[in-house]
């Protein structure tokens, strides 16, 4: 198959070589078309330039010939078609289509002929030169001025050309018959002189996959030499050479990538010969005909040229061979895609397209299409890198061609070759947007459907380009560029569906492409030198990181010290914002010199603010920092399969001592998971910031191009908004400070599509970040995420991050803020009530005190023969208790709040509050034994008036603010009392604001705040006197409770249990609250994590607000715990004891109770202990 | 037959189960390269991830799950959940950098010390041999003592990532190797 199809396309060009009867003419309609662009070139120019240009064009003028009449010879072969007339017709961009399915069909036909690379290769530069005139008719007028830097630049290249066409002057005086070997000679010439392609003949033949690789390390030195010579005497030239050569080069490696996956002895060399050669040629050429070339206005109509005619006619005949030929080579299924979908554009397009030539296409289409369905899918992989390659070789060639295409092909794939080859005016961008839709929306163009987001994808880097691509006065580009990227387009469809198109895919960003990294001086300063390479803007990281140098890594730490601001953000956030300006690098130990720098400087910048952090050291924060990184490959990385569950990733991080991973609280790291799952990290592109190598001399600007357009691939563009402060430096901080960037211009809203891994998220819309489709989590995305890269850009993260709900629920200070000082006096005054004998007593029957015993106690001098038994009353009055009632069921839903009139008795045994206080009559009575006369107050036979079952003294804790045990503490007062209601009917929110309004509205002075260890009370006294008396008698009393103090009282009292001494109770308060202390900063600690988190999906949200909050109960109760302990001991040392305080044994001896009864251990303090 | 017996092997190696491979070794020995370079077989995917090299590949039947993850020694502990699965490790020398061999070979042993690595093949590549001075294989294979390492299967091949020699022949050995002790 290949041999016949060898055989046709030599037979094509013999017979093309006889029939030589048409070339005045052609030439003649090449020079007109040439003289389209003259028009616009002259347009822009300067007299002066224009001399210049014309004294070139004359040195080149056989060269021009000779390939002109390849041209031709091609041309002729094949009859008449009429396709151009309408292409004249249409727009640019259609044009510009048709010439790009004309390119691709013949170099991919010459692929699969490697043994008749003559004949392709004339037939290529054919058809480029056409596509090259053609193409720049489309430029549009408006952007000359733009352009005008580009074409000067082009002209100033046309010497270069012409030293090395002299020497080819001698071949073009061959006979015509001879054109074939005179190319032959050509291009060895050519070779020669540019990249000694001896070398690469003789290689060849010997090994193509080894040789490859010598060629194009041997072109690498070549550009050097080049590069050297030409900088004596033309310093412009020189990044056009070597822009020129690296792409060749580049074309060399990716061929060389391409052959050896696909096994296949390419000789790519030959390719590169012949883009070179012909690059000359074309360059001659146009020159000459441009000479020529009488200045008309650009739309010269050129509908009836019979040589474009026949291109056509040519291409749809390989393409129709190429057809036949796919199984032979797989390669050609690709072209087929393309050259298909290519076609369809130009069909849809088209509306007068000649029906006549419509049928032929889409018979070639069909067969290549039927084809294509007989063919198995397991070639597609290398049909597709293969014809990526092509792609790619097909462009070099092409602006080798155009030398004024000064862009280097930075692109190893279809894509950025798009990118760096786009020379898109502002129009024809629009154009070419114009065409993928069409193409997309076309049914036969595309496999398929096609998802929208590539489209936009497509769309983005074809109008990022056109910025930059603005001073270059041909349009070819826009040619090049709506083929590369429908190309890579294309591709990408078929990753989808079958396998992959070119492993070096995404790794264009690289160094080798961009002008040598400054070399740091001695003793230059960290600052100068990030100066100096800050054009590298995100390859920063990678130059900083290449090797473990001193200077570098102080640099890279100056770097992120200075230029970024990771204070208040989670880790997480702050890698984001890490990888969003800082190109990840390569390889393994570069990237992790990143992240260790990152960790220290992320530690240091949060070690500062010493109460917000969370983290212990660097290692800890590097250690997570890489696990979050770990964590990301492993959940969006399409090469790996299992993905690590939330489960495996906290467990793995909590199971580390060695990085005290495991003191990072799980809820934290589930909240690291559940952030890094719900959003990849995109790439994105931050060429429009005033960086870059812009604002460098015009002698690097080629290379700018190149950088630049290779960063074209990154997806999200970031536009500068307005007229900026000059970056001197690239800092992400002072960017996103002074709000350089915003999207808007070029993010329009777009509705939410279906399947993608986060519909709210503008970083939707990149190309590159749908590598998480394989994990399906839009599942559970809500609309309410966050977008975190719109805050990142708008620098408004600090606003969502929790530290607001952390702040509503704790107060850091709580602790250091003092509790109401105890007036001692008064505390003795109460604690004098235990002692003395004399003093007040609540008698209760026996029966009824069974009924409201609710504690444990004990009977002091007990006697059988008393029926009632006597608690002594420490303090009483009446207070309104703060209540909150259910309503009726009728009334509705909503609790009543309200003071509820209480009167309160506190004694030895407990706090007894009663609802109803009518019986309480205090009678004076005097007791027999000791004939001293009490106050007795007497409760009554019947219902228990009991309001609530009596209080535990021990472990009461009564305040005079709130705010005391933190914000939340009495806040949930209202909760706790109806914690079933409020959740039932979600109006807890309108309780809390109630009750605090109403508890707010009374005088401050007089409330009273009581906290045992299971309830919260709020009081309202009658002044402010009496609340203070409460404070220190339930203090007093709290303190001392279950102490055995030297108490003297009527026969039949009845206290609490007594557990210890006071100063065994004393040393357990004070050994008890420093672990409090402990326990609380280890939770605070817990709580600094939750400051800054910023979760991106709301579920995260509730569940670490959920979180939270129990997180603040705990805390609340630590400090409770903590300032009670602190009161009793302060009470408990400052109340006058002289004398009152007695030993156990003594007071046995005093109250005759048996040791039996009297466990020295607290096994009844159970509320206290535990927690 | 043939159809039948392969499927039957097909079944009995578990050809869906994917083997994660560690590709390990000090900076600047061309772990990324012959990553890139073990892409022989079929290449799944392509869209770059921000992180770590991943690559996915098929090759006899396995699929093979490469991560590149450097040489850290302080993350040693966080490689537990990759070191738990891992089927091979593939250490990759620069056999110009003489100066550094003793620390790739002291990384190299303390790393084959993990326990779940205890199961793991060891394949070395011998890598750079393109480069003038570069040490041969079984010079490399003396550096890092590689004689002294007691149940396990190991093998060293010379190979020039640059040049993709090596490689395949290295791979080889180790779908060999896994195929027979794992499968």
């Amino acid at each position: 198959m290949n041999n016949s199809l060898a055989a046709r396309l030599k037979l094509r060009i013999f017979s093309s070589h006889s029939n030589t009867g048409g070339n005045e003419k052609n030439r003649t309609t090449l020079n007109k078309k040439k003289s389209i662009e003259d028009d616009d070139d002259v347009a822009i120019e300067s007299g002066e330039e224009e001399d210049r240009r014309t004294r070139l064009d004359l040195n080149l003028q056989d060269i021009g010939n000779l390939e002109i009449r390849d041209i031709e010879n091609n041309n002729d072969y094949d009859g008449t078609s009429s396709e151009y007339s309408t292409s004249s017709e249409s727009d640019g961009s259609i044009t510009i289509n048709r010439n790009i399915v004309n390119t691709n069909t013949v170099i991919e036909n010459k692929s699969n002929n490697p043994h008749n690379n003559n004949g392709s290769s004339k037939s290529e530069s054919f058809n480029q030169s056409d596509l090259r005139s053609t193409s720049e008719r489309t430029l549009d007028p408006k952007k000359m001025k733009q352009t005008k830097f580009q074409t000067l630049k082009k002209k100033i290249s046309i010497p270069e050309l012409s030293l090395i066409s002299g020497k080819r002057n001698n071949n073009t005086a061959q006979p015509i018959s001879n054109t074939e070997e005179s190319l032959k000679t050509l291009k060895t010439k050519t070779s020669n002189n540019i990249l000694s392609s001896n070398n690469e003949y003789k290689y060849n033949s010997i090994d193509t996959r080894s040789m490859s690789e010598y060629t194009s390390s041997e072109i690498n030195d070549k550009k050097i030499l080049v590069s050297r010579t030409q900088i004596k005497k033309k310093a412009q030239v020189l990044p056009v050479m070597n822009s020129e050569i690296d792409l060749v080069s580049f074309d060399l490696k990716t061929r060389i990538s391409h052959s050896r996956k696909s096994s296949e002895p390419y000789t790519s060399e030959k390719f590169v010969n012949n883009s070179v050669s012909t690059n000359i040629d074309l360059n001659s050429s146009k020159t000459q005909l441009s000479r020529k070339s009488s200045l008309t206005f650009p739309k010269v109509n050129i509908s009836n040229d019979p040589d474009t005619l026949t291109i056509r006619k040519v291409h749809s005949d390989s393409i129709g061979s190429v057809a036949s030929s796919v199984y032979s080579n797989p390669d050609i299924l690709t072209s087929k895609n393309e050259s298909r979908t290519l076609m369809k554009t130009r069909i849809d397009n088209n509306d007068n397209v000649n029906p006549k030539i419509n049928r032929g296409r889409s018979r070639t289409l069909d067969a290549i299409e039927s084809k294509k369905h007989r063919h198995p899918s397991p070639f597609h992989r290398k049909k597709n890198s293969s014809s990526s390659s092509l792609t790619a070789r097909l462009v070099s060639s092409y602006s080798n061609k155009f030398g004024h295409s000064r862009s280097t092909s930075g692109g190893q794939t279809s894509t950025h070759i798009v990118n760096s080859k786009t020379n898109n005016s502002s129009t024809s961008s629009i154009n070419s947007k114009t065409d993928y839709t069409k193409t997309s929306s076309s049914p036969r163009a595309s496999h398929g459907s096609l998802p929208r987001p590539k489209i936009v994808k497509s769309n983005s880097s074809s109008s990022s380009t056109s910025n930059l691509t603005r001073r270059r006065s041909s349009s070819l580009a826009n040619t090049i560029s709506s083929i590369v990227s429908f190309r890579g387009f294309s591709s990408f469809n078929n990753v989808k569906q079958t396998s992959n198109d070119d492993p070096n895919q995404g790794k264009t960003l690289s160094l080798s492409d961009l002008p040598p990294v400054p070399i740091p001086k001695p003793n230059e300063t960290y600052k100068s030198y990030l100066t100096k390479i800050s054009n590298y803007q995100q390859l920063i990281g990678v130059i900083l990181t290449e090797a473990d140098d001193e200077y570098k890594l102080n640099v890279l730490d100056y770097f992120l010290e200075n230029c970024f601001n990771f204070a208040e953000l989670p880790v997480d956030v702050a890698l984001r914002v890490l990888l969003m300006f800082v190109e990840l690098p390569k390889e393994t130990q570069q990237i992790d010199r990143l992240l260790q720098h990152f960790s220290k400087v992320y530690y240091q910048q949060h070690y500062k603010d010493s109460i917000h952090t969370g983290w212990k050291s660097e290692s800890q924060v590097y250690f997570i920092v890489f696990s979050l990184l770990i964590l990301h490959t492993d959940y969006y990385n399409p090469n790996n399969k299992d993905k690590m569950t939330k489960h495996q990733f906290i467990n793995l991080v909590h199971e580390d001592t060695e990085s005290n991973g495991n003191i990072i609280p799980k809820e934290i790291l589930s909240y690291f998971y559940d952030n890094i799952t719900s959003q990849e990290s995109p790439k994105f592109d931050f060429s429009k910031i005033g960086l870059g190598f812009d604002n460098q001399e015009q002698s690097i600007s080629s290379r700018t191009e190149n950088f630049k357009s290779n960063k074209q691939m990154s997806t999200l563009e970031l536009h500068l908004t307005n007229s900026s402060p000059a970056l001197t430096i690239y800092s992400p901080k002072l960017i996103l400070s002074n709000s350089l960037l915003s999207q808007s211009a070029h993010f329009p809203f777009v509705p939410p599509i279906i399947g993608r891994s986060n519909s709210s998220s503008l970083s939707n819309y990149l190309g590159y970040s749908s590598t998480s489709q394989l994990v399906n989590n839009s599942a559970n995305a809500s609309k309410d995420d966050i977008d975190i890269y719109h805050h990142i850009y708008n620098n408004t993260l600090l606003d969502i991050n929790m530290e607001s709900d952390v702040n509503k629920m704790w107060d850091v200070q709580c602790i250091n803020t003092p509790i109401y000082r105890n007036n001692f006096d008064q505390c003795s005054k109460y604690f004098s009530a235990f002692l003395e004998f004399k003093g007040g007593y609540f008698k209760i029957h026996r029966s009824q005190f069974e009924s409201i015993a609710n504690l444990n106690y004990e009977i002091i001098n007990e006697t059988k023969d008393d029926d009632c038994l006597y608690l002594k009353i420490i303090h009483l009055g009446d207070i309104h208790e703060f209540s909150c009632a259910k309503k009726s069921f009728l009334v509705g839903n909503g609790n009543k709040i309200f003071w509820k009139h209480e009167y309160a008795i506190l004694t030895s045994y407990g706090l007894l509050i009663f609802s109803n206080f009518d019986w309480i009559q205090p009678k004076l009575v005097v007791d027999e034994d000791t004939k001293i006369s009490n106050y007795i107050i007497e409760y009554p036979q019947g219902p228990s008036q009991l309001a609530e079952p009596t209080i535990d003294t021990y472990g009461l804790l009564a305040m005079v603010s709130m705010d005391e045990l933190g914000p939340l503490a009495f806040q949930n007062l209202v909760d706790k009392q109806n914690k079933e209601d409020s959740e039932e009917n979600g109006n807890n929110g309108l309780l809390l604001s109630n009750h605090m309004e109403l508890i707010c509205k009374e005088d401050p002075d007089k409330l009273l705040y009581i906290r045992s260890p299971t309830k919260k009370y709020v009081w309202k006294c009658q002044s402010k006197t009496e609340r203070d008396e409460w404070i220190d008698s339930i203090n007093v009393s709290a303190t001392f409770s279950k102490c055995y103090v030297k108490l003297r009282t009527i026969c039949n009292t009845v206290i609490s249990l007594l557990g210890t001494s006071v100063e065994c109770r004393i040393a357990k308060l004070i050994k008890s609250k420093q672990e409090k202390i402990e326990k609380l900063k280890r939770l605070e600690l817990r709580l600094s994590f939750y400051r800054h988190v910023i979760p991106i999906s709301s579920k995260t949200r509730n569940e670490l607000h959920g979180q939270l909050l129990q997180l603040a109960v705990q805390l609340e109760y630590l400090i409770y715990e903590i300032k009670r302990n602190a009161v009793y001991i302060d009470i408990a040392k400052n109340v006058n004891q002289k004398d009152t305080l007695v030993s156990s044994e003594n007071f046995l001896k005093l109250n005759e109770i048996s040791l039996s009864k009297c466990p020295t251990d607290e096994h009844n303090n159970v509320n206290v202990t535990s927690s | 037959m043939g159809n039948l017996f392969s499927s039957m092997f097909d079944r009995l190696w578990g050809v869906n189960k994917e083997l994660r491979i560690l590709i390990l070794g000090l900076d600047g020995a061309g772990k990324t390269t012959i990553l890139y370079r073990l892409q022989i077989g079929e290449v799944v995917t392509t869209k770059p991830t921000i992180g770590f090299n991943v690559e996915t590949l098929s090759y006899k039947n396995l699929k093979l799950n490469v991560w590149d993850l450097g040489g850290q020694t302080s993350i040693r502990p966080y490689w537990r959940c990759y070191y738990a699965d891992t089927s091979a490790v593939i250490f990759v020398v620069d056999s110009t950098d003489k100066d550094r061999m003793a620390t790739a070979s002291k990384e190299l042993h303390l790393m084959l010390q993990e326990e779940e690595l205890q199961d793991a093949a060891l394949l070395v590549f011998a890598n750079k041999q393109d480069q003038v001075g570069a040490l041969s294989a079984s010079e490399v294979s003396k550096e890092l003592n590689l004689v002294e390492l007691k149940d396990r299967s190991w093998s060293i091949v010379a190979s020039s990532a640059i040049k993709g020699e090596g490689i395949t022949e290295g791979l080889d050995w180790l779908i060999d190797v896994i195929k027979e002790e794992q499968l």
